[in-house]
């Protein structure tokens, strides 16, 4: 589904990815790890479609189509969502208008029928209800003057209904207390599909309690310097980042 | 700029206008129209003509306006012209009708008011209620010193009356629709507004200003509104005229102890759409909110002069204005808050905040705060900026378009004037306009 090759990308004249390589199946979990400024969020944000970066080398291949050629709506419409770690508030914008008008947009794009209003109400309250999301934040601005943790949710209700081929997480688990950290987890695992991708960037093990990947990356100094299942973030845990880099340089 | 000489003359030729009306209005108020108009010649002849020299109309310049000959509308006939859906709410209301500045009683309904009150025409309640009239007109601050306030007292025929007595609590909303076009001629309209409510009134008003035709014409209103004690009032101003129209409007507000008057003004724009708006505070304890949303677009001009004088202690202002300029269109918001020395306890806090959406337009803001007294909570500040492109981003990668996507936050941004609107289809409708007018935005 996503293939990486050999990217390259500096902001602002500096070098921050140096040569990655990735490639996610469709149905596959991948978290990437990594000492704060190697790399992750440039990676998740680039994927988006935000400008800002200058890609030197490499490419960039989602379902075997160049996906720099893509603008961020286009992106969006192909089945990528990002999921921000501070999600942006929209004041005078209605959530649920919004959200409407997310999903008119999207299905359009993929010609797709549109979803009536009543099955769109239906699926919206499901949603928030497993997501233990209040109702009434749904008649708000979007995420205006909402806690962390509902912005959060408020992001994993926006995936669930966008239904993305690839879901980008990025640290959506920072800030979060144990109970929304879990109730983020339970949205996320219900997404899971033999045909979609999840791509998880955070600092902690702690969200892997709840998050079974199939494939955890080592991200460090702009590159994937160490692959491997979930036992490895559990000795990232343990021991830190720095005796990776010993035994990559050995 | 027109020489001062070029300027004089306009004046005059509107001031020579004269009609025969005059006969029927009662010996007082023909004394007020002469002296009024004895000031008005005073003026022009002596140069205080409003000119870019002067700050409140350093942005504002007359020259399109005195290009154009108008005309007085002295045969004023009922024409043809049946009221569209888009003027009125739909709601149930009192509904009052002017046509070119004459009061219009074929498009008016105002069956099922209270007895004992008065709404419609200023010149019809001139037998019944002219002691009251006369105790009132000319008592409010509604920029008496401009010389287009002084040619609409000297020259005014008619306008909207309202008289709601003691503890009167009025049900529905009254409805004002002002109607103007041009035929062959440019017309001229001076309509004298008279709101009066006694204490412990509440009543909702609307007001829609209209183009009927894409003709030029000019409004000069004056507006005068007395609140006695706790008197209630919810006021709407909604402008919405043709590009090549003038509208002038001069609100003066008078509001005694423990009243409550709450404004909300749109602006559409037109080829100029300046409001001189005053409040005079006169008993402690009186609340005043005045809030504003202005859009242009093509080379469309509005022009706020807010006036808002804490010279009693204990009142409360709250003034907010949001602005969104698009194409070559320009604002002018000039805000001035005084608290004399002895308004002690005063609150009064404005802002005024702009979206440029387009590189071509232009808004100037001036906020003003001037405080003599030491005991004062007050606060002022404009914004000008455009909108944030993290916002445009989050929305992009939600599958929104570039375009739908600023066209949603500028909605957003609107959306909190817009909402102090309770008459649920009125916001909605306007909702539309402005988003229409988001979308032609795009395209210039």
């Amino acid at each position: 589904m996503l293939t990486i090759k050999d990217l390259h990308v500096s902001v602002e004249g500096k070098e921050i990815l140096k040569g990655l390589n990735l490639n996610i199946s469709p149905g596959e979990v991948h978290v990437i790890m990594g000492p704060n400024g190697s790399g992750k969020s440039t990676l998740a944000h680039l994927l988006s479609g935000r400008d800002g970066y200058d890609y030197e080398r490499g490419s960039i291949l989602f379902n075997n189509e160049d996906l720099l050629q893509f603008n961020v709506e286009e992106r969006a419409h192909q089945g990528i969502f990002l999921a921000m770690q501070y999600p942006i508030e929209l004041p005078g914008v209605n959530n649920m208008s919004f959200l409407r008008e997310a999903l008119k947009a999207v299905q359009k794009a993929r010609g797709e029928e549109e979803l009536d209003t009543v099955s769109f109400l239906k699926k919206i309250k499901s949603t928030a209800k497993y997501l233990k999301l209040d109702e009434k934040l749904l008649k708000r601005s979007v995420n205006n003057g909402f806690s962390g943790g509902e912005k959060k949710r408020n992001e994993i209700l926006q995936m669930a209904l966008l239904e993305p081929q690839l879901c980008i997480l990025d640290e959506t688990d920072s800030g979060l207390d144990i109970d929304s950290l879990k109730t983020v987890a339970d949205g996320v695992n219900a997404m899971r599909s033999p045909d979609r991708s999840m791509l998880i960037v955070t600092h902690y093990q702690r969200l892997l309690d709840y998050i079974q990947p199939d494939f955890v990356h080592v991200l460090m100094d702009g590159q994937i310097v160490y692959s491997g299942d979930k036992s490895l973030a559990l000795e990232l845990e343990e021991k830190g980042y720095q005796w990776l880099t010993e035994a990559t340089a050995s | 700029m027109n020489t001062s000489i070029e300027n004089e003359i306009w004046f005059k030729q509107i001031l020579e206008h004269t009609d025969n009306v005059e006969e029927e209005f009662p010996h007082w108020l023909r004394n007020y129209r002469s002296s009024a108009r004895e000031s008005a010649e005073t003026a022009i002849v002596s140069g205080l003509l409003p000119n870019r020299k002067q700050e409140g109309w350093r942005y504002t310049s007359l020259q399109k306006l005195q290009e154009n000959t108008f005309y007085l509308n002295f045969d004023h006939t009922e024409d043809s012209i049946s009221l569209k859906r888009e003027w009125l709410s739909g709601v149930k209301s009192h509904r009052v009708v002017f046509n070119e500045g004459r009061f219009d009683r074929r498009l008016s309904d105002l069956d099922g008011l209270p007895e004992s009150c008065f709404v419609g025409s200023l010149a019809a309640a001139m037998d019944e209620y002219s002691e009251l009239i006369c105790d009132w007109v000319g008592k409010s601050k509604a920029n008496q010193s401009s010389i287009f306030s002084k040619l609409n007292n000297a020259m005014f025929k008619d306008g909207l009356f309202i008289y709601l007595p003691q503890g009167m609590k009025l049900e529905h909303p009254i409805e004002v629709l002002y109607l103007s076009g041009s035929g062959d001629k440019l017309l001229l309209s001076q309509p004298h507004n008279m709101v009066i409510l006694e204490t412990g009134v509440e009543a909702t008003l609307t007001e829609r200003f209209i183009s009927i035709n894409e003709g030029v014409h000019f409004n000069n209103y004056v507006s005068e509104v007395f609140l006695g004690k706790q008197a209630v009032f919810n006021h709407i101003q909604i402008q919405q005229q043709n590009n090549q129209s003038y509208y002038l409007n001069h609100l003066g507000l008078s509001l005694q102890s423990e009243s409550d008057y709450r404004g909300t003004f749109l602006a559409m724009g037109a080829a100029m759409a300046r409001t001189e708006l005053s409040v005079d505070f006169k008993e402690p304890q009186a609340k005043c909110t005045l809030n504003g949303l202005y859009t242009v677009v093509d080379e469309q001009v509005v022009d706020f002069h807010l006036d808002i004088n804490h010279g009693i202690s204990h009142c409360h202002s709250e003034t907010h204005f949001k602005g969104i300029l698009l194409a070559k269109g320009r604002a002018v918001f000039d805000g001035s808050i005084v608290i004399e020395k002895d308004a002690q306890k005063s609150q009064a806090h404005l802002s005024n905040k702009n979206l440029l959406l387009s590189r071509k337009a232009e808004v100037d803001s001036k906020p003003q705060l001037e405080i003599y007294a030491d005991d004062v909570q007050c606060s002022h500040g404009t914004t000008i900026g455009q909108l944030e492109e993290e916002q445009v981003f989050y929305l992009r990668s939600r599958g929104f378009s570039e375009a739908q996507a600023r066209r949603l936050l500028a909605m957003g941004f609107a959306k909190s004037v817009l909402d102090n609107i309770e008459i649920e289809p009125i916001s909605e409708q306007l909702e539309q306009l402005i988003e229409g007018r988001l979308t032609l935005g795009d395209t210039q």
